[in-house]
């Protein structure tokens, strides 16, 4: 909208006060007549002139004579009188004329000529003899202003007195004058006084007076003189007087009358052809069949303007006789002619000129049939159809038969395929079978049953020789089917190479994920390494297809990733994974953040990943992020990944300390064996006190499943211990289940182990068991250079993340292994959280800043 | 069942046909008449071009321009603004388009409009000036090209009519899709009856809100000769200087009145292109009411005209919908076209896409020419707008109007009658 103040239109006339400030526009309530009073009273008063202003305009819809003085007394003030006038000249009480009668006698200037407008605009007959008296005024503002007045008054005293004045006016009002008068002679035509309108022009057109206005002077008489002034318009046409035969080809278009068509007729074919061709088109505006005789003889003019301008005329009247002509015309020598005359043909109203179509595409002449078939699909001509099929397959003309397929392009649905398919299968030349081919494809791509189409294309295998047979598997591939993909599975063991070779690389290009299989099984087991390369491709290009569910696209990512060998194709895996909203996604692409070849890739689809998953996964985000924040080279990549951190850090879940620092308050252990020092939770053998039995100190706050735990240790050099997770109690402090495992040399640090599997996550390792307990391990990183993060015999942070089947632990901030357990036995959901102190020689464990959070 | 394509295949179709509109032509032949046959209204030498002048260039003035400029048989003498930037910025572009200096500026089209040698104008002032600017150079003895909408109100379009009736002057108002090949054959198939007998149409307004150009806050004036703001409120009533309103005013005083511009945006297109269709050029719609979001109205014909701004197919900008009982098409600036069925859009044509004028130009500067009526001449500009205001005014009174459209006043409601015309301003008179 643009910037500038409305007038809000108010229901109460106090409301309506308009500041200099920009006032939203609303829909208007209706006007209540009976503010009028409070109206008036906002132009009497003191009122600032924008609110006098809008009032002025709401009297314009509302006001009667009683706001007539109230509005008359602003059409002194320059500002106001404007909107004054808008309010009196809505008004139709005849106080208004009065009031603006009155004003015009007394004001001057600007203000005067505003009032004598509006007199004017009124059609104030009172007024005309005061206007009168001011055509010879010396004021050639006001002498103007009181001829237009005169003009849009009219009748027979405004006409008399702007006739008289005309004689010796001066230059500044003579055109006003004429003005005045032709518009009063224009009003008498519409009452039908020709006469009195005739006499105006006739005057006029004696008058030394401005070109425009002789020649309007002209045109008003000849319309004036209604069928007598016939010969005057022809006189005006023949004339060498330039603006005379603008006057005359004008009224040629538009003055109606079966006599003018006549006169026109008669002269045409005596005209200069430059005169010619507009006459010609008017006639062919003109709406009179009895024009047509006359049009068919220019259509053998010489001039091939003049011609070109019958065949126009004709297609524009559209009677039938002329189609003899036309279609005659249309087959003639190439050149403008001929084109105007198939584009007469094609344009013609009437359904009977399909026939004529038909006829030409039947006749002995190759030509006239290819332009047949051209008229055919421009005129979108149904009812030839049969016949353009059949030349299509049978003319004995390639350019028909060209033709004719062209036309099937345009025009052919569903039922003319299989005669196009006849056409590629059969005899075509390879010319022929690449129209054929460009034919079939943008009939089946306007068509909205694409297994029909499939169908149709298929017919047409069987029987094809190799070439036609590709050209099917190509379109084939453009329907996206399932019976198209099944005929081009069949083709790859086609005998033929070329056909085998055709359909393999369109199974590679296939645009669904119905492909899928056919894709990966190619991928892993081709012979061909380009073909395998490429099913790779096409493989992950489907994996990105919408209707694939996330899970199954990161299942389908996986496979891809196990077969690339190169980072190109890595770079697609990154573009498709990049497109997902899953952790699994997350993790796949971090994988190659540390790939300086892949890392531009790799930080983009972690970032666009990371945005849409932080909702979700916030803690799955943190880590991805923070390691885009380190690797990353591209700004504007970094800043969005800042803002993703920031944004997922929000979103974890706060953390519960679960110890006090203080006390055991809220955990359970053997007695004698846990205390609190510097405020860690501490157990401590000596010799004097060896351990002889694990115990374990066993938080009593809850059994949760789906948590985060962090804590801080210390051990000494020979200490082994353990934080247990999702455990289970035993007798006397013992537990059993999952434990993130730890040992003061480092040895098990950043190890799963479980009470009943063993050590079932080393270090590096990330880990999937199967539901029948088989392990398939791959690979995170390097043990030993992963223990270099760990500290010995000071404080260390463990952090352990459980999440449905999956435990990962980090130490010091570092990916140190991860499981997948989803061991139909053992696999444990949920359990208590415990510290272990472990038998063996002397040690020292210790935990502190323990805190939960647990994920809903 | 909307007939769409379905692939990439369609694609080269497409291109195919964009190709083919060289030859397709559905569009007028243009065949040229030498100006020396013609005569012109000015002391032109024979032979030479159309001359024409350029008034108000702003933003889509100067496309207009550019469209014209372009134009082999015709040569641009004069641009005028009312402000210095805008006449020499438009200067700039004649100039620079002939290779020379000789394109004259002008701050009053008046002075303009006293030229006799030239024989048309571009007008495309805001709204405001449209109709006064044509009619004035009307009477001026030029043709005009006038931007849309090329009224205020009922009364201006009357006048409009009447004036390039009665001066055999013409007119082409701005609605340019009139003269392209996508709407021109959904026209056709409304006409030729391909559609069975019509039913709805519907037509995108761009907006309905009714609001109408207020009293801005008074700032300092920059001067005459950097603009002259006088000019620039022409017929307007008279409101202080304002910035805002000189440099954003494109909606100034659109619609006129307190009514405002409503529909008037597109309508002053889809409307049109709807009476088009309708083969109504000649007369308007004699119901008109508020509806919901949409506005409508209706026709002695019993055929329903629907402005509505939402629900259309994916068309483009400015859409309209021919609905008949045997079917329907639909397109818009897209240039696609939508039907009820294939069989109704198949077929080779010449394709436009986007809204370009250069047809429309071309058209008008036959016309010059040849004295044929432009498809958007006064007659039909004059109905169109007439019905655009008329709806306009049955929103602004938010209830059903009744409209005779031979006398031209809506029957039985004052107030709507009052809102038809508004006085100019001194010492403006149309």
């Amino acid at each position: 909208m643009f910037n500038i103040n409305h007038f809000s239109i108010c229901a109460a006339a106090t409301a309506c006060i308009l500041t200099g400030g920009a006032l939203t526009a609303i829909a208007a309530p209706p006007i209540d007549p009976s503010q009028e009073a409070a109206l008036i009273a906002v132009l009497q008063s003191n009122a600032a002139p924008q609110d006098k202003a809008i009032t002025c305009k709401r009297l314009a819809i509302c006001g009667t004579k009683a706001a007539v003085p109230a509005l008359a007394a602003l059409l002194s003030d320059e500002k106001l009188s404007s909107w004054a006038r808008i309010g009196l000249e809505a008004i139709p009480d005849p106080a208004v004329d009065a009031a603006l009668r009155e004003a015009a006698s007394k004001l001057q200037g600007k203000q005067q000529v505003g009032v004598i407008n509006s007199l004017g605009k009124r059609r104030d007959a009172a007024a005309v003899a005061w206007l009168s008296s001011k055509l010879n005024n010396a004021d050639s503002q006001l002498a103007t202003a009181a001829a237009a007045a005169l003009g849009r008054i009219g009748g027979e005293a405004a006409a008399k007195a702007l006739g008289d004045a005309l004689a010796g006016a001066p230059a500044a009002t003579l055109a006003a004058l004429c003005e005045g008068s032709l518009r009063n002679a224009d009003g008498f035509i519409t009452e039908g006084k020709h006469a009195q309108a005739a006499a105006i022009c006739e005057k006029l057109r004696g008058l030394q007076v401005p070109r425009h206005i002789r020649m309007e002077a002209t045109r008003s008489l000849i319309v004036a003189k209604q069928a007598a002034g016939i010969p005057l318009l022809i006189e005006q046409l023949k004339s060498d007087d330039a603006g005379m035969v603008v006057v005359a080809l004008g009224l040629a278009h538009d003055l109606p009358g079966a006599e003018l068509t006549h006169a026109l007729t008669a002269e045409v074919s005596q005209l200069s052809p430059d005169k010619q061709v507009p006459v010609i088109e008017a006639l062919g505006v003109r709406h009179d069949k009895a024009v047509v005789p006359i049009l068919l003889a220019l259509t053998k003019n010489s001039n091939e303007k003049v011609a070109v301008a019958a065949i126009a005329a004709l297609a524009k009247l559209g009677d039938f006789a002329a189609m003899q002509r036309l279609s005659e015309v249309a087959v003639g020598p190439d050149g403008e002619l001929a084109k105007a005359a198939q584009s007469a043909v094609v344009a013609f109203p009437m359904p009977d000129a399909d026939a004529t179509c038909i006829a030409m595409l039947a006749s002995p002449v190759a030509k006239t049939r290819l332009i047949a078939a051209d008229i055919i699909s421009r005129r979108a001509c149904y009812s030839a159809m049969p016949a353009v099929s059949k030349a299509a397959r049978e003319d004995a003309d390639a350019a028909v038969r060209a033709g004719c397929i062209n036309t099937l392009r345009e025009l052919g649905s569903l039922a003319d395929l299989s005669a196009v398919v006849g056409i590629l299968v059969k005899n075509a030349t390879p010319e022929e079978a690449q129209t054929a081919e460009k034919a079939l494809a943008t009939i089946c791509g306007r068509q909205t049953d694409r297994a029909a189409c499939a169908e149709k294309l298929v017919a047409g295998l069987a029987a094809a020789q190799p070439a036609p047979k590709c050209a099917l598997l190509r379109l084939l591939r453009s329907v996206v089917d399932p019976k198209a993909l099944q005929a081009i599975r069949a083709a790859m063991a086609d005998s033929n190479k070329e056909v085998q070779d055709t359909a393999t690389r369109l199974l590679c290009d296939w645009s669904s994920a119905e492909a899928a299989p056919d894709l990966l099984a190619l991928a892993k087991t081709s012979p061909d390494a380009t073909y395998k390369l490429l099913a790779l491709r096409g493989y992950m290009r489907v994996s990105g297809d919408k209707d694939v569910a996330p899970p199954k696209r990161l299942e389908m990512c996986k496979e891809a990733a196990a077969l690339i060998q190169r980072d190109d194709e890595r770079k697609i895996l990154l573009g498709v994974l990049a497109a997902g909203a899953d952790a699994g996604s997350l993790a796949m692409a971090a994988t190659h953040l540390d790939n300086a070849a892949l890392q531009a890739e790799a930080c983009l689809a972690s970032v666009a990943i990371a945005e849409r998953l932080l909702n979700e996964r916030p803690d799955a985000v943190i880590p991805v992020m923070e390691q885009v924040i380190k690797v990353g080279k591209d700004e504007k990549l970094t800043a969005r990944a800042k803002l993703a951190l920031t944004a997922a850090q929000a979103k974890v879940p706060a953390g519960v300390s679960i110890f006090n620092g203080k006390d055991l308050t809220g955990w359970d252990g053997a007695p004698g064996w846990w205390t609190v020092e510097d405020g860690a939770l501490t157990a401590e053998s000596t010799p004097q006190k060896p351990c002889t039995a694990c115990n374990y100190l066993i938080w009593k706050g809850g059994q949760p499943a789906n948590f985060e735990i962090t804590c801080e240790f210390k051990l000494s050099a020979s200490a082994n211990s353990g934080v247990q997770i999702r455990s289970e109690t035993r007798p006397n402090w013992d537990t059993f289940g999952y434990q993130a495992d730890m040992t003061g040399d480092g040895g098990l640090v950043g190890f799963v182990y479980h009470h009943q599997r063993g050590l079932i996550g080393a270090r590096g390792e990330k880990v999937t068991i199967t539901a029948d307990g088989q392990k398939e391990v791959g690979k995170i990183g390097d043990a030993a250079e992963l223990i270099k993060n760990f500290k010995r015999e000071a404080w260390n942070t463990y952090r352990i993340i459980c999440r449905g089947p999956e435990i990962t632990l980090y130490v010091n901030g570092v990916l140190m292994c991860q499981i997948t357990d989803n061991d139909a036995k053992t696999a444990a959901k949920s359990g208590i959280i415990a510290l272990q102190m472990h038998p063996g020689p002397p040690m020292k464990v210790q935990f502190k800043n323990i805190i939960l959070k647990e994920f809903k | 069942m909307q007939s769409e394509s379905l692939n990439p295949a369609s694609n080269s179709r497409r291109r195919f046909l964009k190709t083919s509109a060289l030859t397709g032509g559905a569009l007028a032949l243009p065949y040229f008449i030498p100006a020396a046959a013609l005569g012109r209204d000015g002391a032109v030498a024979p032979g030479e071009k159309i001359t024409f002048g350029a008034i108000g260039i702003g933003g889509r003035g100067s496309y207009d321009l550019s469209c014209m400029l372009e134009e082999q048989d015709v040569r641009c003498v004069a641009v005028c603004d009312v402000r210095k930037e805008r006449r020499e910025a438009a200067k700039q572009q004649v100039d620079g388009k002939y290779g020379n200096k000789d394109c004259v500026m002008y701050t009053d089209f008046r002075e303009l409009l006293a030229r006799p040698d030239i024989d048309a104008v571009l007008i495309a002032t805001g709204p405001n000036w449209h109709a006064l600017a044509s009619v004035m150079a009307a009477k001026a003895g030029k043709d005009v090209y006038c931007e849309k909408p090329c009224t205020k109100n009922i009364a201006e379009s009357l006048i409009l009519a009447e004036t390039f009736q009665r001066t055999g002057r013409l007119l082409q108002g701005g609605m340019q899709r009139r003269s392209l090949p996508n709407f021109e054959f959904a026209a056709s198939l409304a006409q030729r009856g391909k559609l069975g007998k019509l039913t709805v149409l519907h037509a995108h307004p761009g907006g309905l809100g009714t609001e109408s150009s207020g009293w801005p806050g008074a700032q300092p004036e920059p001067g005459k000769e950097v603009a002259d703001w006088d000019m620039y409120l022409g017929p307007a009533a008279w409101r202080p200087f304002n910035d805002g309103i000189l440099h954003n005013g494109g909606g100034f005083e659109k619609g006129g009145g307190l009514v405002g511009g409503g529909c008037l945006e597109w309508g002053s297109h889809c409307v049109d292109l709807c009476q088009w269709a309708n083969q109504t050029d000649d007369t308007s719609a004699v119901e008109y009411w508020p509806e919901g979001n949409q506005l409508c109205a209706k026709y002695a014909s019993g055929v329903k005209l629907v402005m509505r701004n939402d629900g259309w197919l994916n068309s483009g900008s400015c859409p309209v919908r021919y609905e008949g009982e045997n079917g329907w098409v639909e397109t818009g600036d897209s240039g696609e076209l939508f039907a009820s069925s294939a069989e109704l859009i198949n077929g080779k044509r010449a394709k436009s896409s986007g809204y370009p004028a250069n047809f429309h130009i071309r058209n008008f500067f036959d016309c010059v020419k040849s004295r044929n009526q432009p498809r958007a001449n006064a007659k039909v500009a004059c109905q169109s707008h007439i019905v655009c205001h008329a709806a306009n005014i049955a929103q602004f009174l938010g209830r059903k109007l009744q409209y005779d459209p031979v006398k031209n006043e809506f029957i039985g409601d004052q107030e709507a009658n009052r809102l038809r015309s508004e006085a100019l301003r001194e010492p403006w008179r149309i």
